[in-house]
């Protein structure tokens, strides 16, 4: 993929997380999953990027810990500087794989290497409908979506990708 | 509270976050049932009287009140045990505020969410309509819908929320329903939240409920795998 500075579409993404409940408190015991695989180096394309800050002293929000029992610990100023590749995980809706850059020690962005992508539509059956409303069978779909919502949102592909981005930089 | 915000701003830069960022932790801050010196927490054990609420705090009680009303008293911010716990209306306040702060900022096509509630404006980062997968509430890696909200508001109500009930205000117990997961698409995601709530706490009738409503629409799975939805849902399922 060609470098393109030109046409500025970037998108940066910002994961925040209020880290409310208390396991989220433990950002800094936790390990991070390992990673056993070389990712595959990809240039910068710049065409969709996505960052986050790295997290202050405060234990009250974390943007890098996104809401979850597995958080991946950062250890600011540690980490060598450059850009890493992630695992590409496999997420509920397609493959997830970010590359993290670090400057400074620090994490400067975090942006998608892969997103899912689209295949498939739905079927819809009408069983019994009540009056004007529908009914149909939930089906499980393959689709090319920019996000989820759900009552229970989890970003665990995103926080599996990014730790195994940030074990290469320590 | 307690949740992963993600905020994208396509053709934005890093420091165009930082609002977000101070928002979303201010609004947790305020109204976290979680934070023991949260303006919530502090109002629930008496430690600040009424005529001392902040402006935010005064604007969620008011707006709470209407939405009660709105609803016939299924909407209710007052738990069965006399807990002040704002966070059926919150959510997707603060978010609706996130989204006016983007369009003043100047920001035409974003992207914000928390907690699975979502509001977005203009196109995706390819020049597409922003799409929404609705999480199956049976397996947390399926999608059971895609859905194109097209500058409306979603939110997603549902009993699968880890550590939460939605409380039938009438009886005081956990609503008593068959089911799992309500989407809720309105106007814009305040709207959406605030009715989501409502509706579920009403059972079997939520989703007629919705249907009456002008400008909503509402996807219901229930426990066995059907889901109903209203009349005009289909609407949002074309890019």
């Amino acid at each position: 993929m060609a470098f393109c500075m030109k046409k500025i579409t970037s998108s940066i993404l910002f994961i925040g997380a209020f880290a409310a409940y208390v396991f989220y408190s433990n950002l800094m015991q936790s390990q991070a999953a390992t990673t056993t695989n070389t990712s595959n180096p990809q240039s910068n394309s710049g065409s969709n990027s996505s960052s986050t800050a790295s997290t202050s002293a405060s234990n009250t929000l974390s943007i890098v810990h996104a809401a979850s029992k597995n958080t991946i610990p950062t250890k600011s100023g540690t980490y060598t500087d450059g850009t890493y590749t992630g695992n590409a995980v496999d997420a509920y809706y397609g493959t997830v794989q970010v590359a993290a850059t670090i400057q400074n020690g620090a994490i400067a962005s975090v942006r998608f290497v892969q997103y899912p992508h689209d295949q498939g539509n739905s079927a819809q059956i009408n069983a019994h409908a009540m009056p004007q409303l529908i009914q149909e069978a939930v089906q499980t779909q393959s689709a090319n979506v920019d996000g989820i919502s759900g009552a229970t949102h989890t970003t665990e592909a995103f926080k599996q990708s990014l730790s195994s981005a940030l074990s290469q930089a320590s | 509270m307690g949740m992963p915000v993600t905020v994208e701003i396509v053709g934005g830069a890093q420091h165009d976050l930082e609002p977000f960022f101070a928002y979303f932790t201010a609004v947790d801050a305020r109204f976290s049932p979680y934070k023991q010196e949260s303006e919530a927490s502090r109002i629930n054990r008496k430690e600040i009287a009424p005529d001392a609420y902040s402006a935010d705090m005064n604007e969620i009680i008011d707006l709470a009140e209407e939405t009660k009303r709105a609803t016939q008293g299924y909407f209710d911010v007052t738990r069965p045990d006399g807990t002040f716990d704002p966070s059926g209306i919150v959510k997707g306040w603060a978010i609706n505020n996130a989204a006016l702060l983007a369009i003043s900022h100047g920001h035409a096509n974003f992207w914000i969410e928390a907690g699975g509630d979502i509001q977005t404006a203009g196109t995706n980062e390819h020049g597409s309509p922003w799409s929404v997968g609705l999480q199956s509430p049976f397996h947390a890696h399926d999608i059971v819908k895609v859905i194109y909200p097209h500058g409306s508001g979603i939110a997603t109500s549902g009993t699968y929320i880890r550590g939460r009930h939605i409380y039938d205000p009438f009886t005081g117990q956990p609503v008593d329903t068959s089911c799992v997961s309500l989407t809720v698409i309105g106007p814009d995601v305040y709207e959406a939240d605030r009715f989501a709530t409502a509706a579920f706490a009403m059972g079997p009738d939520g989703i007629h409920f919705i249907e009456a409503l002008p400008g909503f629409e509402a996807y219901a799975i229930d426990r066995d795998g059907v889901a109903t939805h209203t009349s005009g849902f289909t609407n949002y399922l074309t890019p």
